[in-house]
């Protein structure tokens, strides 16, 4: 008893012919269908390569098309000839041209010999998978499909649709449940039999004949009324991306191939010489296999289709660049926003860098300069500290220092005197934790020694932008996290406003806080504030001050909320 | 011959990732100082050699492009990794 292979070739004919050699000479019935598309010389030198050997068959010939009958037409031809030919032959194997074995052929003839019975054959009712591609799986039962899908798409579609809108239908034949599967499938005699001399063939295949890609549900579902024992599986090893293309095997895969538990794989490269060379060797030749592990097959394809569809977050680059909405994540990671505390402590940068461990920038989006930790004049990815560069499109900016970073968080102040285009990328991205002390900025211009007028102009300006800030991080759009305290509120507690960021960061500062940042002199600051209102600027963002400071009376404030 | 139209989308603007490489720059290689002198003298450039200008004086100045952000080569897997280029749908 032995195993017989149908190859179907329309292409890379010469190593087609290799194929069916090995096979041929290990002893094991081959029929070859040839394209009939494929031209008379080509044909004939093809026939001519594998003339000298005595079991391997060529099958009438059929013009094939992709998701056509022609296919299925000419698997059936093949497959009577085998069974005709060849009585020996108890399990046939269906396989392409650019199928290539994987295993010694003993070893399918053994595994086989263990499984006399045994249909392998992927059959899988239309409820059940999720691989197709196009959006058609019941449908394509149900309909009819007389235009071609790769030359008439237009044609196809539109029938499509009118059948859908007038309801139409087509009968199932009775008795048979559509199943879809692998076109690659390995069937015993008794049911390969019993499909192709079936009293209601004819019935059947006027059935499949109008039914779309029918070499994927022909003998998937009608061996599921004959066979004794099926194994829904495919001893072939095909992998489709997520377009439904097959993917192509290369010489890259030779060590990943020889983990596969199939027999064959399809689709290899024609000129991938060393697969070839490795796997279609004499017996006597055979290297061991390496411990099968398709796992790890799965594994690689499965992320080359989420890189392909989901591709890196935070990532812009010449072949990745989102809509707006799209990115699976605007930035590579979680970053801190600090506004106003700065103003409020002394080294409050330093101090943030030594409790949490991260990287802390100064204002990165200062008018003048980008302010980066350590005072750099470049950055990770040699990024410039140039204001005019970063602000040519500041988004890709930030989107570029998280990307550069990755691994490591970063911690950047910002404030109403920096460039504001930023402004609402950071309340769009998930990824910023942003803490505000809204009016902090009025602090160094306390403390500064500049005439009043200045002052106020200033202060009126800095609580314009920072005010319109504040509303924009307020919109339920925003998505960053978010959290604003008044001036006053934050330093009622401040201790405990620290720790609540320091937890949000995480880092290394777990501990509970020992140290805390130097604050500024606050004495005479609600004068102050009292001052700018008698010139008739009205400072709100900082909250109540009272103007005669009191050691027992602290200002009134609310507790700090989290917007988001 | 005519290439499908879809050649011309080269990249993704649903998130994923299509598959691109990355070209090295003339100025990172050796000979670009006395390059651009030559095509500074031979002045058959657009724009007045506006770009050749540019590389000869910055390089002239400081031929060195290394920075201590700066990495070496080692493989298209390292470019792929920094996101310089990406391997798309390719397993």
């Amino acid at each position: 008893m032995s195993v017989g292979f149908v190859m179907l070739v329309h292409e890379a004919l010469d190593r087609a012919a290799q194929v069916a050699r090995h096979w041929s000479e290990h002893g094991k019935p081959v029929v070859i269908h040839v394209d009939k598309r494929v031209d008379g010389p080509n044909y004939e030198y093809f026939q001519q390569k594998l003339a000298d050997l005595g079991n391997v068959r060529f099958s009438e010939r059929h013009a094939c098309e992709w998701g056509n009958w022609s296919i299925v037409g000419a698997t059936q031809s093949a497959c009577e000839l085998m069974l005709e030919a060849f009585p020996d032959v108890r399990h046939v194997y269906l396989s392409s041209g650019s199928c290539m074995p994987l295993r010694p052929v003993e070893e399918i003839q053994s595994y086989l010999d263990d499984r006399p019975r045994t249909d392998f054959i992927e059959s899988v009712t239309t409820d059940e998978v999720d691989w197709t591609v196009g959006g058609l799986d019941q449908e394509r039962f149900t309909l009819r499909f007389p235009f071609s899908w790769k030359r008439q798409r237009r044609l196809f579609d539109g029938y499509v649709d009118l059948q859908r809108k007038l309801k139409l239908s087509r009968h199932i034949p009775e008795g048979l449940t559509p199943h879809l599967g692998s076109q690659w499938w390995c069937l015993t005699r008794q049911t390969l039999s019993a499909i192709l001399q079936d009293p209601r063939r004819a019935e059947f295949d006027r059935y499949f004949k109008r039914v779309w890609i029918p070499d994927e549900s022909y003998f998937q579902s009608l061996a599921r009324l004959y066979s004794t024992q099926i194994e829904s599986r495919s001893l072939t090893l095909s992998k489709f991306d997520f377009q439904g293309k097959p993917h192509v095997f290369y010489d890259d895969h030779l060590q990943l191939l020889r983990r596969s538990d199939c027999f064959v794989a399809r689709k290899i490269w024609p000129r991938a010489e060393r697969l070839y060379r490795e796997f279609l060797v004499p017996k006597s030749r055979a290297q061991v296999m390496a411990e099968p592990n398709p796992l790890k097959i799965d594994r690689l394809f499965s992320r080359a289709t989420e890189r392909r569809t989901r591709g890196r977050a935070g990532l812009y680059m010449q072949g990745r660049y989102p809509n707006d909405g799209w990115e699976n994540g605007k930035t590579g990671g979680r970053y801190s926003v600090f506004e106003g505390f700065t103003d409020l402590f002394e080294d409050f940068e330093g101090w943030i860098a030594r409790r949490t461990g991260n990287r802390v920038h100064g204002n990165l989006f200062a008018a003048d300069r980008v302010q980066f930790a350590g005072g750099d004049a470049f950055y990770n990815g040699a990024l410039s500290d140039s204001a005019p560069l970063r602000e040519y499109n500041p988004q890709g900016f930030l989107t570029n220092l998280i990307w550069n970073t990755r691994g490591e968080h970063q911690c950047f102040q910002f404030g109403p005197a920096d460039d504001q285009g930023i402004s609402s990328f950071l309340a769009s991205d998930r990824n910023a934790q942003i803490s505000i002390i809204s009016g902090a900025w009025a602090i160094p211009l306390f403390h500064s020694n500049r005439n009043f007028a200045e002052l106020r102009k200033e202060a009126a300006n800095l609580q314009r932008i920072e005010a319109a800030h504040l509303d924009l991080l307020r919109l339920g759009i925003t998505k960053a996290r978010v959290r604003i305290w008044s001036l006053a509120e934050f330093i009622e507690n401040p201790m405990e406003n620290l720790q609540l960021i320091l937890d949000e960061i995480g880092g290394i500062g777990q501990r509970r806080l020992s140290e805390v940042p130097v604050m500024a002199d606050l004495t005479g600051f609600g004068q102050f504030l009292q001052n700018l209102k008698n010139q008739g600027m009205s400072p709100h963002l900082m909250g109540d001050f009272p103007v005669i400071q009191d050691s027992t009376d602290k200002p009134q404030g609310r507790r700090p909320y989290l917007v988001k | 011959m005519l290439l499908p139209r879809g050649l011309n989308l080269v990249y993704d603007e649903w998130g994923g990732e299509k598959t691109s490489g990355c070209l090295l720059h003339a100025k990172f290689l050796e000979t670009m100082s006395s390059k651009s002198k030559e095509e500074l003298q031979r002045k058959e450039h657009f724009a007045n050699s506006y770009e050749y200008k540019a590389y000869h004086s910055g390089l002239s100045e400081d031929p060195d492009l290394w920075c201590k952000w700066s990495e070496k080569y080692i493989n298209w897997r390292q470019l792929e990794i920094l996101g310089l280029m990406s391997k798309g749908n390719w397993a």
